[in-house]
C-alpha cells in the first residue's frame, strides 16, 4: 500500500512537473505573474511528492518488503537498521531517486530564496532544472524503478555487498549527490541567463554560496569514498583510478576551475565565456560520469549490474551538450568583455593558466577511463590503462597547477611589476632548490615525488606568507580595534581561499608519502614474533565472534613499536552468509606520521597465519586537509560580496 | 583565440565524445569478455596426471582435434555446461575427439564431488599449485574452453558456459 | 667450542643470512614485476594487490620465472604473449598506443603555447586603446604603496 503511495507520488510529480514547464514557458510569453508564481509553487509539491516517494522506500526497506525487487536484492533481514536504510542507495535505481529528492528540494530552495532577486532570468532557471528532474522522473518510472515489485515474493533478500556494510556508506553517496546536484543549480543559472539575454553577472554573484557548497561536498564525497576503499578493498591504497573514481574527479577538477574563474568575472568582468564552458562541462561530466558507471561499458569496483538506462542518459547527455553549446554560440558575441589583461604576469592569466590546466586535468581523467573503447573501436584490441597512466601524465600538470597556486597569491590584477614578482619568488624558489636537493641527495626517489615535494613547499611558504601578511596589514590597521578575535573574522573571502590552498598543500603531501610506503608479507605461527622496519608483531592467538549478519575469524597481533607496545590490532575475515567469499577486513593502526596497515592473508592449515603488512607515511595528511577544506570554505561562505549586498 | 577554430573544435571534441559513447554502449564487445590472445597459434604444450592417476600431455594427441576444457567445483556455470560436454565426449570420442577438463584452484576432495554430481568421465585432472596450464592458456575465468585442431593450433576460445552446437560444428569439420 | 665446530656456524649463518636477504630481494622482485600486471579478474587492480586465486597463481609463476632467471621484460612478454596486451598495466609506449601517451601532453603545451601567443599579440594590439601603460618603476612603486595600506 505504501510502496504504491510512493509510486503514484512520483507519477504525480511528473505531471506537476510537466505543468510547471508549461506554466513557466507561457508565463514568459505572456508575461504573465500569475502562471509564474503557481509554477513556482508547484515546485515545492514536487519536492514532497518526490520525498513520500522516498520515504516510501525507506519504509519498504525497514519493513524488509522483500516484494519490492530492489529491496530484495540489496537487504537482508538480518542486516541492520542503519544499513537497511543505507542500503536505499546502495543499488542505481534507489540511488537515482536520493539523486531526485536532493534536486526538487535544492528546486524549492532556489524558488524559496531568489523570490526578489534575479527576477528576470528565474523563469528561465526553473525551466533548466524541471527539464532535468523530469528526465531523472522519467528515468525512475520508466527504466529504473526502486518501487518495483517482483514476484512470486522472496523469502528473503540478497543482503546488502557486504564491501557496503560500512559507516562511509551512510555519508560517502548522499555527499557526492549533493555536490552534483548543488552544480546543477549554477549550470541552470549559466544556461538561464544564456537564454534570457541579461548577460550581467547577476548570476555570478547569485550562484556564489551554491558553487561554494557542492565544491565542499563534492570534495568530501571523494574523500569519503578515498577513505572506504582504503579500509574496505584492502590493498592499502585509496585511489585506484577505476572508472567510478573518475566519475567523481572529472567535474571536481572542472568544478573547481569554475569556482576560481568566477571569482575573475566578478572582480574583472573577464573569462564569462570559459565560465560558461566550466559550468557545462561540470554539469555534463557529473552525467557523464554516471552513464559511463551505470551503462555497463566500462566495468569498475562499483559494478551496478548492467541496466538499460545506458540509451537513455547518453540522449540526455547529448541533448544537453548539443543545446548548451548551441546556445552559447549564438550567444557568444555578446559575452565579450573589454578588459583584459595584457601582461603575462597578471592574476587574471594566472587564473586563465588555471583553467587550461583543469581543464587538461579533466580531460586527461576521461581519456584514459574511455580510451579502452578507442582502442576496441579503432585498433581492435583490448587494452587495460590503469593507475600508471593517470599517475604519469598528471603528475607533472599537478607540479604545474601547485606552483601556480603559490605564485597566483603574488600576482596583482592587471600586471605585476618583475621586481616585485621577483622578490616576492625569491625565497620560495630557494627553499624549492634547496628541497630539490635535499631529496636528490638524501632520499631515493622517482622525479615526480621530488617535483610534486618541492612545488608543495614553494606554494606551502607563498600561501602562509600571504595569510600572515593579511593578518599583518589587518592588525596595523585596525590596531585601534580589540583582539585576536576580531581579526580572525576579517578578510574571510581572502583567508577561506587560503585555508583551502593549505588544505592542498597537506593533500599533496599525504599523496606523496605513497612514495614511501613499504610493504611484506609475513607467515608466522602463535606465540612467535617477526619483525618490519620499526615494528615487530607478536601473533597472540586465533580469535572467532559472531555479529548479527556476519562472523569474523582472524587473529590477534600485539604491536610494538621500537620496542614499545603500542596496541593489539585484530585483522578479520568475515563471512557472511549471503556471499560466497569472505570479505578481508583490515586493521590499522595510525598516527600522525604512518600507518600500519595490516591485512589478513589466510590462516594456513597448520595453524600458522600470513598477513600483508603495509606501512603507509603521511597518509593521514590526505584524510586532515578535509578539516581545512571545511573550514576555508566556511570562511568564505560566510562571506557576502558588497554588490550582494547592495541588491539584497 | 580564432573564433571559427574554437567553435570547431568544440564541437569535434562533443562529437567524439558521443560517438565514443555510443560505440561502447551498443557495438563494444563486453568489457568482461577477453578474447584469447593466442587463436590461431600452437597451443601450448603441458602435462597432467588426471585424477585416476594416469599420465597425459598434449601432444600425445596430435593429429586428434581436442576440446580442452577449463572448470572448478566452485564455478557455478560449470555445472550447466557438465552435462553438455559429457554428452559430447560420449558422441564424439569415439569418432577420433579427445576431451580434457582441467580443474584450478580446486581441492582434490571438491573436484572428485563434482566429477561424480555431473558424471564426467573424460580425461580430468587437476592443474599444479601455480596454475601453470591455466596460466599458459590465458585463462582469466571459469569456465573457458579451448577448441584445438588436428594440427595442434588453436581454433578458438569460448568464455562462458558452451554450448552444444559449438563443440558440433567444431568437431564435426574437424572429424570429416 | 673447536675451530672447525666455530668455523661451521659462521659458514651456516652466512648462508642464512644469505638466503633470507635472497629470499627478500626475491619477493621485492615479485612485487615490482607483479605490479606491472593487472589482475584479471579485479577492477583496476595489479597482480600484487590481489588476493584472488588467479592472482596468487600469477605471483607464483612469477617466483618461478625470476628463479629461473628470466628478467622483468622477459616475464612480462610471457604474460602477453598468454593473455594479450590487456595484462599490462600500463599500454606499451609503441604504435595505436601513442595516441593514448601524447595527446594530453600535446594539448597541454599548445594551449599554453596559444595562449602565451594570445596574451603577446594583444599587449601589442593594445597601446592604442589604453593610457599609456605603467612603467615597471611606476608599477613597482604603487604596489609598494597599496602593500601599506
Amino acid at each position: 500500500m505504501i510502496i504504491n503511495i510512493g509510486y503514484f507520488a512520483l507519477l504525480a510529480s511528473i505531471v506537476l512537473s510537466v505543468y510547471s514547464i508549461i506554466a513557466i514557458l507561457s508565463g514568459i510569453q505572456r508575461n504573465s505573474d500569475n502562471l509564474l508564481r503557481s509554477a513556482k509553487n508547484s515546485q515545492f509539491f514536487i519536492f514532497i511528492l518526490v520525498f513520500i516517494s522516498f520515504l516510501s522506500l525507506c519504509y519498504a526497506f525497514a519493513v524488509d518488503d522483500f516484494s519490492v525487487r530492489f529491496v530484495a536484492e540489496h537487504s537482508s533481514s538480518d542486516l541492520p537498521l542503519l544499513y537497511k536504510i543505507t542500503a536505499v542507495w546502495g543499488g542505481m535505481e534507489g540511488s537515482l531517486l536520493l539523486w531526485e529528492l536532493i534536486l526538487t528540494f535544492f528546486i524549492a530552495i532556489v524558488v524559496f530564496n531568489y523570490h526578489h532577486s534575479n527576477r528576470e532570468i528565474l523563469p528561465y532557471t526553473l525551466v533548466i532544472l524541471s527539464v532535468i528532474s523530469l528526465f531523472l522522473l522519467f528515468l525512475l518510472v520508466g527504466w529504473s524503478n526502486p518501487l518495483e515489485r517482483s514476484f512470486p515474493v522472496p523469502f528473503e533478500g540478497n543482503g546488502l555487498n557486504p564491501l557496503l556494510q560500512n559507516p562511509g556508506m551512510i555519508f560517502h553517496p548522499p555527499s557526492l549527490y549533493l555536490g552534483y546536484v548543488g552544480f546543477s543549480i549554477p549550470f541552470a543559472f549559466a544556461i538561464g541567463t544564456l537564454l534570457h539575454g541579461k548577460l550581467d553577472n547577476e548570476w555570478i554573484l547569485t550562484i556564489r554560496r551554491w558553487t561554494l557548497f557542492s565544491w565542499l561536498l563534492l570534495t568530501a564525497g571523494i574523500m569519503l569514498g578515498a577513505q572506504w576503499a582504503y579500509v574496505e578493498l584492502g590493498w592499502g591504497g585509496y585511489w585506484a583510478w577505476d572508472p567510478v573514481e573518475n566519475a567523481s574527479l572529472m567535474p571536481w577538477l572542472t568544478g573547481t576551475a569554475f569556482l576560481h574563474s568566477v571569482i575573475v568575472q566578478e572582480k574583472r568582468n573577464a573569462l564569462k565565456v570559459w565560465n560558461i564552458v566550466l559550468i557545462i562541462a561540470t554539469f555534463v561530466l557529473s552525467i557523464l560520469g554516471t552513464f559511463i558507471t551505470r551503462s555497463g561499458i566500462l566495468n569498475s569496483v562499483h559494478s551496478f549490474s548492467k541496466s538499460n538506462i545506458g540509451p537513455a542518459f547518453l540522449f540526455f547527455i547529448a541533448l544537453v551538450l548539443i543545446f548548451s553549446t548551441g546556445l552559447l554560440i549564438t550567444r557568444k558575441s555578446l559575452l565579450t568583455s573589454k578588459l583584459q589583461s595584457n601582461s603575462l604576469f597578471s592574476k587574471e592569466n594566472s587564473f586563465l593558466l588555471n583553467n587550461i590546466i583543469f581543464v587538461v586535468m579533466s580531460f586527461t581523467v576521461l581519456y584514459g577511463t574511455v580510451f579502452p573503447l578507442l582502442a576496441e573501436g579503432l585498433a581492435n584490441k583490448k587494452l587495460s590503462i590503469q593507475a600508471p597512466f593517470f599517475n604519469t601524465i598528471l603528475a607533472p600538470i599537478a607540479v604545474i597547477m601547485i606552483f601556480l597556486m603559490g605564485i597566483t597569491h603574488v600576482l596583482g590584477w592587471k600586471k605585476t611589476s618583475l621586481s616585485r614578482l621577483g622578490r616576492n619568488s625569491l625565497i620560495p624558489s630557494v627553499l624549492t632548490l634547496i628541497t630539490i636537493g635535499l631529496f636528490v641527495v638524501f632520499m631515493d626517489s622517482v622525479w615526480q615525488m621530488v617535483l610534486l615535494g618541492s612545488s608543495v613547499v614553494f606554494a606551502a611558504y607563498l600561501v602562509l606568507r600571504e595569510f600572515f601578511h593579511s593578518h599583518w596589514i589587518n592588525r596595523k590597521h585596525w590596531s585601534g580595534e580589540s583582539g585576536f578575535f576580531i581579526l580572525l573574522f576579517r578578510d574571510k573571502r581572502r583567508k577561506g581561499g587560503l585555508l583551502v590552498h593549505l588544505g592542498i598543500v597537506l593533500l599533496t603531501v599525504g599523496v606523496c608519502g605513497a612514495f614511501f610506503n613499504e610493504e611484506t608479507s609475513l607467515t608466522f605461527s602463535p606465540g612467535e614474533t617477526k619483525q618490519f622496519g620499526n615494528y615487530e608483531f607478536v601473533f597472540k592467538n586465533v580469535e572467532r565472534e559472531e555479529t548479527t549478519n556476519h562472523r569474523n575469524v582472524g587473529i590477534k597481533i600485539d604491536i610494538f613499536k621500537d620496542s614499545q607496545p603500542v596496541q593489539t590490532l585484530f585483522p578479520v575475515k568475515s563471512y557472511y552468509p549471503t556471499s560466497p567469499q569472505p570479505m578481508t577486513e583490515v586493521a590499522i593502526h595510525r598516527t600522525i606520521m604512518e600507518d600500519l596497515y595490516i591485512s589478513l592473508a589466510s590462516i594456513n592449515k597448520d595453524g600458522s597465519a600470513t598477513i600483508d603488512v603495509y606501512v603507509n607515511p603521511m597518509v593521514n595528511f590526505i584524510w586532515f586537509s578535509m578539516i581545512f577544506f571545511t573550514l576555508g570554505i566556511i570562511y568564505s561562505f560566510t562571506y557576502t560580496p558588497v554588490q550582494l549586498k547592495r541588491i539584497n | 583565440m580564432n573564433r571559427k577554430l574554437a567553435i570547431f573544435l568544440g564541437f569535434f571534441v562533443i562529437a567524439a565524445v558521443l560517438i565514443t559513447m555510443g560505440y561502447g554502449l551498443f557495438f563494444a564487445s563486453d568489457p568482461n569478455e577477453i578474447p584469447s590472445a593466442q587463436i590461431g597459434k600452437v597451443a601450448k604444450q603441458f602435462a597432467a596426471t588426471t585424477f585416476e592417476g594416469e599420465k597425459i600431455s598434449l601432444q600425445q594427441f596430435r593429429g586428434r582435434p581436442v576440446i580442452l576444457n577449463f572448470w572448478a567445483s566452485w564455478c557455478i556455470s560449470c555445472r550447466h555446461e557438465a552435462r553438455i560436454v559429457e554428452a559430447a565426449h560420449q558422441k564424439f570420442t569415439p569418432l577420433g575427439a579427445v576431451f580434457i577438463g582441467i580443474a584450478i584452484n580446486d581441492t582434490r576432495e571438491a573436484s572428485l564431488g563434482f566429477i561424480r554430481r555431473y558424471g564426467k568421465t573424460y580425461l580430468l585432472a587437476p592443474d599444479d599449485l601455480t596454475g601453470t596450464i591455466s596460466l599458459d592458456y590465458g585463462v582469466t575465468a571459469v569456465p573457458e574452453t579451448f577448441l584445438i585442431d588436428k594440427n595442434g593450433m588453436i581454433s578458438n576460445k569460448v568464455l562462458g558456459a558452451i554450448s552444444k552446437k559449438t563443440i558440433t560444428d567444431f568437431l564435426e569439420q574437424q572429424l570429416k | 667450542m673447536n675451530f672447525k665446530t666455530k668455523y661451521l656456524l659462521i659458514i651456516v649463518s652466512v648462508c642464512f643470512s644469505l638466503h633470507s636477504l635472497y629470499a627478500d630481494d626475491l619477493e621485492k622482485r615479485v612485487r615490482e614485476i607483479s605490479h606491472k600486471l593487472r589482475c584479471p579478474t579485479c577492477q583496476a587492480m595489479s597482480v600484487k594487490d590481489s588476493d584472488a586465486g588467479l592472482s596468487l597463481n600469477m605471483k607464483q609463476r612469477i617466483r618461478e620465472l625470476i628463479q629461473e632467471g628470466k628478467t622483468e621484460a622477459e616475464i612480462l612478454q610471457f604474460f602477453e604473449e598468454r593473455y594479450g596486451e590487456w595484462i599490462l598495466r600500463s599500454p606499451k609506449k609503441e604504435g595505436f598506443n601513442l595516441v593514448l601517451w601524447l595527446l594530453p601532453g600535446l594539448i597541454t603545451i599548445i594551449a599554453v603555447f596559444l595562449l602565451i601567443l594570445s596574451i603577446l599579440r594583444r599587449s601589442k594590439q593594445a597601446p592604442s586603446d589604453e593610457l599609456s601603460p605603467l612603467s615597471d618603476k611606476e608599477q613597482h612603486q604603487i604596489e609598494e604603496d597599496l602593500d601599506k595600506i
